[in-house]
């Protein structure tokens, strides 16, 4: 049992190699199924040569937590988020892909990126072709499909995707392969923005079946490299590979078997018998558990994912006065909420998440720092000194799932030491939270998750208006539209930690508080994996299964 | 009795209706409950929204609603689903024998256990069984079934890296020992939690019945012990455990939707816990009339099967 342990301590990993580790396992409620689907390295990236031999053929087991309602990555409104990121990753075809931990724009699709000028981007497609099923029947993927399918999703899209709705002015295809995206003004962001965030509403879909919903639900065709050959209601669902994707050989894998545990614990189960072959999301405790019983069977990876617990206050009275947001973000014990609901496992939080390690702030940055500051007699000063009404009560709304409970009854507990009155009503569906509590700002205080953003502009923008909270901070605004024009990336990542800081002295209302730190496991057999790339390793094509 | 059964048949269109304009009614005027905002989204406009009415119907008045809803049922249209658009009737064919297999065997779990425990523990009075028989019957009825779920699968994990197989349903006929696999946890639980109730019962009416003059005739005649038990006394304790019976396939119908949700078997019970949380009105709708109907069919059979296990019932 010490070997175990030794063997676990050597390859133990830095504070930063943590900050690189973003979520492959952790794209919010959907992604926790979807980021196993091919973890591994991107296609054209060597397997390490310690892993053996890549050899081709066998079907991974992943877990599925959630029930797809349908394939269809096109509305009414967020129904299709969930769906949508699922056959983004996993059918979708997209021009390219920009890991978080280097920026790198790593083209999928695209052969040849031409910036012709700050606001004109023009793209040559690789040949490819989609999958052989009526009424596309195989045929060449064209720049028009690209075209169709960015209006269709610019036309739907609900809310967030502001390069889509305000920066993307039109598209322009001079022919089958080339495609050029015009700009309203200059967006230094574009690549990680065109992408979203995340691949949704990057998909290239067939023009033809745009508007072919019964394809679009059941029976979706893309040029991806899987396929879908079933599912039972949209759990368990088979992916298998397809055999003419523009990668010849790849991947390396026949297919992926999702199977169907939405309880953790049976998951956990399902994994130690070996039924799955990775799982993701373990604490510690948990993580140590495994490797005590399985040891070098196992592979153990960490992953300090982009996703970050915060607390919104609605900027109105008295949350619109700095100095009450303020007050009440010195009342936060954040080391104290991380331990709670993390065991203590993950990394403080400032407007950007740790995640995004080349653009947040040094741990030694004053500003930072007080952002940091736990401080309650202070806090309670400053809430006096800013005639804060502590006899009224005020109600922290939040949803029902991803501790978000726990989350609030710690909040609760630490700003009712400084003598704000906290009522606490019940949990809500995240669906009807997202509706009626987000969406239309209808709260005082709301606590929740943030889904794990791959572009850094995206957590900042929640400050940009419109936002949520109804907050106007013209210095704020300047401040993220600096950053966003500027296309020199040494030069913008000093103006996104400009940004942040001047986020944190106007004391914006929403005040970010950890970033959850969880393990991933996988037995030794499933080699070729890319982790910690943000989603990157979702797209990976190499992974392979060493069963000989 | 056929003329009771008739009635009672009778009235099963009266309380179906009366479930169904309920459940239709409640899903309506609760608030936060329109379907039609959670599809639309967070930033969703009013006329958006009004689109999302007009397509899903809701728009109408609620009386016609319900009449378009129902004439649909009748005519065996269940409708789509209003997240993903799946044929609802398809979605409910596929899951059923899920769901059914889980709670036929956990009521048989539950009768076989329950009796046999039940009688023993009366016929082994004050004995060590009968003591064991007794506390087991209270931590039976007292411990949640989610939680010894769990710890029926996290003690085989441990132990053994043993997993119940999940990934979907197989039929017995298909592959016999993976089917087992996949019911053999959730159907002891639930029929063991279903078993202490029948346990305690057939305890208390077997001990009443042995005590009675016709079970001491029987042995004064020289009957063999199991012979006046089985042959003589079992029956007479059959009309209450029937009805008790009855109660507990309604404990582990409801029981069920948990079990399916632990054990990720994809059932009727998740189906209607799924839909409930998305606001997917046709198929809570549609479940609820159906577990109506199976509970009151029960109780029917419960009811009649009074006459055939004592004759001296009589219905009227």
């Amino acid at each position: 049992m010490t070997r175990i342990y030794d063997r676990y301590l050597r390859q133990r990993i830095s504070r930063r190699r943590l900050l690189q580790a973003t979520g492959a396992s952790a794209l919010g409620a959907a992604g926790v199924a979807i980021a196993g689907c091919g973890s591994g390295s991107p296609a054209g990236t060597a397997t390490p040569s310690s892993e053996g031999t890549p050899q081709p053929g066998g079907i991974v087991h992943l877990r599925q937590s959630l029930t797809y309602p349908n394939f269809n990555p096109f509305g009414p409104g967020i129904s299709a988020l969930i769906p949508g990121l699922f056959v983004g990753f996993a059918l979708y075809d997209h021009l390219w892909y920009v890991p978080t931990d280097t920026g790198e724009v790593i083209p999928f699709l695209a052969d040849e990126i031409e910036t012709i000028d700050a606001q004109t981007i023009r793209v040559t497609m690789k040949d490819a072709v989609f999958q052989d099923k009526p009424p596309v029947n195989g045929r060449a993927v064209r720049s028009t499909d690209l075209k169709a399918s960015i209006e269709k999703f610019k036309e739907q899209v609900p809310f967030g995707f502001s390069w889509l709705q305000e920066v993307l002015e039109r598209v322009e295809t001079p022919d089958d392969r080339t495609i050029v995206y015009h700009q309203n003004r200059p967006w230094a962001w574009f690549f990680t923005a065109s992408n979203a965030g995340s691949p949704w509403t990057s998909s290239i879909i067939p023009e033809e079946v745009l508007d072919q919903q019964d394809i679009l639900d059941n029976d979706p065709i893309g040029s991806g490299k899987w396929m879908l050959a079933g599912h039972d209601g949209g759990t368990n669902v088979k992916l298998r590979k397809f055999q003419n994707w523009r990668e010849p050989g790849l991947p390396l894998l026949d297919g992926v078997d999702y199977i169907f545990a939405s309880d953790d614990t049976l998951a956990q189960a399902a994994f130690s018998a070996k039924d799955i072959d990775r799982i993701t999301g373990l604490n510690f405790i948990e993580r140590d558990e495994m490797v005590n019983r399985f040891g070098d069977e196992l592979r153990i990876d960490s992953d300090l994912s982009r996703r970050y617990r915060t607390l919104m206050l609605k900027n109105e009275p008295p949350f619109d006065n700095p100095q009450v947001v303020h007050g009440i973000n010195l009342a936060l014990d954040r080391e104290e909420i991380k331990q709670v609901l993390n065991l203590g496992d993950g990394e403080l939080c400032g407007p950007l998440p740790p995640a995004h390690e080349r653009f947040v702030l040094d741990e030694n940055d004053p500003d930072l720092q007080e952002y940091f500051r736990y401080d309650p007699a202070d806090a309670k000063l400053m809430l006096e000194g800013a005639a804060f009404p502590f006899d009224q009560e005020f109600v922290l709304k939040y949803w029902a799932l991803d501790q978000s409970p726990d989350l609030v009854q710690v909040i609760a507990s630490q700003l009712q030491e400084v003598g704000i009155k906290i009522t606490l009503p019940g949990a809500e569906d995240l669906t009807a939270w997202l509706s009626n509590t987000l969406g239309p700002g209808n709260f005082q205080m709301t606590a929740f998750t943030h889904l794990p953003y791959e572009d850094p502009s995206l957590p900042l923008s929640f400050y940009k208006s419109p936002n949520f909270m109804d907050y106007e901070n013209p210095d704020v605004e300047a401040a993220f539209l600096a950053a966003a024009a500027e296309v020199d990336e040494e030069a913008r990542i000093e103006l996104t930690k400009e940004a942040q800081r001047v986020i944190i002295r106007n004391w914006g209302p929403m005040l970010n508080l950890y970033s959850p730190k969880s393990f991933g496991a996988t037995w030794d057999y499933y080699k070729g994996l890319v982790l910690s790339r943000g989603s990157f390793g979702a797209f990976n094509s190499r992974a392979w299964l060493d069963k000989s | 009795m056929w003329r009771y059964a008739l009635r009672r048949i009778a009235f099963l269109p009266v309380i179906i209706f009366v479930v169904s304009v309920i459940t239709f009614v409640l899903l309506r005027v609760l608030p936060d409950q329109d379907p039609a905002v959670l599809m639309a989204g967070q930033n969703a406009t009013p006329q958006q929204v009004q689109a999302i009415h007009e397509l899903l119907g809701l728009d109408k008045p609620i009386v016609v609603q319900y009449i378009d809803w129902m004439s649909d049922v009748w005519r065996g249209d269940l409708g789509e689903t209003y997240f993903g658009r799946r044929d609802i009737g398809a979605e409910v064919l596929r899951r059923f024998p899920a769901s059914a297999e889980l709670v036929l065997l956990s009521l048989i779990v539950s009768v076989i256990v329950g009796v046999s425990f039940g009688v023993l523990s009366a016929v082994m009075r004050n004995s060590s069984l009968d003591y064991i028989v007794r506390l087991s019957a209270v931590f039976g009825q007292s411990i949640p079934d989610f939680f010894l779920l769990i710890l029926l699968i996290i003690i085989p994990s441990i132990i053994w890296n043993y997993a119940a197989p999940i990934g979907g349903y197989v039929a017995p006929w298909d592959d016999p020992l993976r089917n087992i696999r996949i019911y053999v946890p959730p159907s002891l639980i639930l029929g063991i939690g279903g078993a202490a109730g029948i346990m305690r019962l057939q305890r208390t009416t077997m001990l009443e019945v042995l005590g009675s003059d016709y079970v001491r005739t029987a042995r004064a005649k020289g009957l063999g012990a199991w012979n006046v038990i089985i042959g003589h006394a079992m029956r007479n304790t059959l009309a209450p455990l029937v009805t008790v019976i009855g109660t507990s396939f309604t404990v582990i119908f409801a029981g069920s939707v948990i079990a399916e949700r632990v054990m990720s078997i994809d059932g009727l019970g998740v189906f209607f816990l799924d839909s409930a949380i998305q606001r997917d009105f046709p198929v809570v709708q549609f479940l609820v009339l159906y577990t109506a109907t199976v509970v009151i069919v029960v109780n029917l059979i419960v009811d009649l099967s009074y006459a055939i296990i004592d004759p001296r019932v009589k219905y009227r």
